[in-house]
């Protein structure tokens, strides 16, 4: 079956075009709302093509990308009929949303309804429904939520110890994020390690310039770092991740900052650009520390520091560990970040093979752990995309 | 069809204001002077008030890049191309107005889609009369932005006998677009802000020229026994006594009453060109401040 795979943001489209799980082909839309938004595609196998067009909304965004899918010389596909699926990436599915969902107008209807906690990205997300609608009308559309994977956390783990009104009220309550990804390497870990998902216990760990960990008890979602918005736990590339909340409090009064300032402030300039002054990039943040750069250094240490606690108080939470997980572009790559954040664990059960953890291939998902290690450390390269695509396939085939 | 392309006419401070806001929310700009030193002011205003966002952790140093790359500056009209909103920020001198306008229907009527608006920032002058010279008088609309523009969250509406509900509409979705909140008013002088303020800041001033209290006081018993933001003089100087003294002429002028007189001593400090915050120097002195409108203690 060829589905479409579409993750709208809010002026850039990414696309993967599957049959079945075999990517035909894949691409990039970026600066939407501007006369020269860039159309980067690439069909598997081939040279990647790079196109410069007006694109003024997501729409004719969408509509490009569809012609370009079934164009003579860089397409793949011989009628744009060929699109059997289409499944979007949708950011917050709030509480009503506990999996992926056929979109009919009743569930369009909902995810309108999480704008008002996610103004920033359900917005787009729905933009590229309305347009499949619209373009590809008798097309079926998928789902696929970031937070559904976290909507089996227990209530003590996702209630804030606020009045409870403002839960009944507002929906405030922890939700957890970068759940499509912590789904799929959870059950890739599985697959490596050779047992059933439903026998283990995993804790994934999503690091990337936005950054996740998940406690995953037998293949449900029972923790997770970030909260109520991505800003809460591990502190990211520009955001603070956990802070006293009395900090922005009195900032704010001392710099006299209104909501938008200390909204940005801990959002865009904190964390490991915060820290180190330097970038938000781990890699050069990595660079500059060793060549001495004291406040590089230490933005890496606490980064590597809190992980380590999240990855404890897992261990913690689900009595104990089968294995750890790293995954996303630093997750994936760092092998400091990885080596520092396993660093004197032996006692929870971690002990890293560090020559493995070093040799890593790129792209490639492996065990680094030492062969006396009780808990296993993994790395699994994400593909969020490739989930999309097989929710999209089983819903609408079971549909 | 959404609003995407906006052109500023004058490149003062509200100009440059009104520019800099409709960037930052994404708009396509183009701001248009009569010469050099008018673009280089704007350029300079925004420049200056992004890199103070920047200081407060508002934005990050590549919002700012794209804010300003948002922007087009330009000394020729004909560079505006399309634009759904045309929006006139000059001086408020009541000819050079009505031959703006006339000038700019012409200009556009062959280039903009039909949904074009007109849009006047006056702050004093009636929207019917500044329409006189146009063809369609109902595109005409003014919209009252009130500085600094990207941080005060109202726009007067104000409708002219002639201004439609689609023009009204229009402006008010762009009003939205700039998450501002729009109030509507008839043209009468002053609308709601102006026509309030001056005559509080006239009385301001009398009580402190009788030596009832000092500029200070009178600011604070303002600001914490009525909970304003800005007390009486440091409004004033965040307005700009150049525009404050604008809006008691013409208020004075238009529906007579002491109470918006102009006052000797406003009149006096603009003479000097000591306008507020702006320049730096007004009720208070401003050459040590951040710069973010708070007077020296």
């Amino acid at each position: 079956m060829k589905v479409l795979v579409l993750n709208c943001g809010s002026s850039s489209v990414k696309y993967r075009l599957y049959n079945d799980d075999e990517q035909l082909a894949e691409g990039l839309l970026e600066k939407i709302g501007t006369g020269e938004a860039q159309l980067n595609h690439t069909v598997t196998g081939r040279k990647k093509e790079v196109s410069v067009h007006e694109i003024l909304e997501h729409r004719t965004g969408i509509e490009l990308i569809l012609k370009t899918l079934v164009d003579a010389d860089k397409g793949v596909l011989k009628s744009i009929d060929d699109i059997q699926a289409v499944g979007h990436r949708v950011v917050h599915g709030a509480e009503a949303f506990s999996q992926s969902t056929l979109i009919t107008p009743e569930v369009v209807a909902k995810i309108e309804e999480c704008i008002d906690i996610a103004p920033l990205h359900n917005p787009p997300n729905l933009a590229g429904i309305y347009a499949i609608s619209e373009l590809l009308p008798k097309v079926p559309q998928v789902a696929v939520f970031d937070t559904a994977f976290h909507q089996t956390m227990p209530e003590r783990a996702y209630m804030y110890a606020i009045p409870y009104v403002f839960y009944t009220q507002y929906h405030i309550r922890k939700y957890g994020f970068h759940g499509i990804s912590h789904q799929y390497v959870s059950r890739e870990a599985a697959s490596l390690l050779g047992k059933p998902l439903e026998d283990l216990r995993i804790i994934t760990c999503h690091l990337g310039n936005g950054s996740s960990v998940t406690a995953v008890d037998h293949g449900r979602s029972v923790d997770s770092s970030m909260g109520f918005t991505p800003l809460e736990g591990l502190p990211m590339g520009t955001r603070s991740g956990d802070i006293d909340p009395a900090v922005p409090l009195y900032i704010m009064g001392k710099e006299e900052l209104n909501l938008q300032q200390i909204n940005a402030l801990l959002n865009k300039h904190s964390g490991v650009l915060g820290i180190s002054g330097i970038s938000n990039d781990f890699r050069t943040v990595e660079e500059e520390a060793s060549k001495g750069d004291r406040r590089a250094a230490l933005a890496l240490e606490v980064f590597c520091y809190r992980l380590k606690k999240y990855i404890g108080s897992y261990i913690a939470a689900m009595n104990g560990a089968d294995a750890v997980v790293f995954t996303g572009g630093v997750g994936e790559n760092s092998d400091i970040v990885r080596e520092m954040a396993t660093r004197d664990m032996e006692f929870l059960g971690l002990e890293l093979d560090r020559e493995k953890n070093r040799t890593k291939k790129r792209g490639e998902a492996s065990e680094i752990s030492a062969p006396s290690s009780r808990v296993k450390i993994l790395v699994v390269p994400t593909n969020e995309e490739l989930l999309i695509a097989r929710d999209t396939r089983r819903i609408v085939t079971a549909g | 069809m959404e609003i995407r392309k906006i052109a500023v006419f004058g490149g003062g401070v509200m100009g440059a204001g009104i520019a800099q806001d409709a960037a930052a929310h994404g708009l396509e700009v183009v701001l248009v002077d009569r010469v050099e030193e008018g673009l280089a002011f704007a350029r300079k205003a925004i420049e200056d008030s992004l890199n103070r966002e920047l200081q407060r952790w508002g934005i990050t140093g590549s919002e700012k890049k794209i804010i300003l790359s948002h922007i087009k500056f330009t000394l020729n009209p004909d560079d505006v191309g399309s634009a759904d909103v045309v929006i006139e920020a000059i001086p408020d001198d009541l000819a050079a107005k009505q031959d703006l306008f006339a000038q700019l229907e012409q200009q556009f009527e062959r280039v903009c889609p039909d949904s074009v608006i007109y849009v006047s920032n006056t702050a004093v002058l009636p929207i019917t009369d500044i329409a006189l010279k146009m063809i369609h008088k109902d595109r005409l609309v003014g919209m009252h932005f009130l500085a600094p523009v990207p941080s005060i969250k109202l726009v007067e509406m104000v409708r002219s006998v002639h201004t439609s509900e689609a023009t009204v509409d229009r402006a008010k979705e762009l009003a939205r677009r700039l998450d501002k909140t729009p109030v509507d008013v008839l043209e009468n002088p002053g609308y709601i802000t102006a026509r309030l303020v001056v005559p509080l800041i006239n009385e301001a001033i009398d009580l402190y020229q009788e030596g009832t209290a000092s500029k200070e006081d009178i600011d604070a018993a303002m600001r914490l026994g009525f909970g304003f933001n800005k007390g009486p003089f440091a409004l004033a100087d965040q307005i700009g006594l150049d525009v404050v003294l604008g809006w008691c002429d013409n208020l004075f002028h238009e529906l007579g009453g002491r109470k918006y007189r102009p006052q000797a001593v406003v009149r006096h400090l603009v003479r000097k060109g000591n306008l507020g915050v702006k320049t730096g120097k007004g009720f208070y002195d401003y050459s040590a401040s951040d710069g973010n409108g708070e007077a020296k203690k």
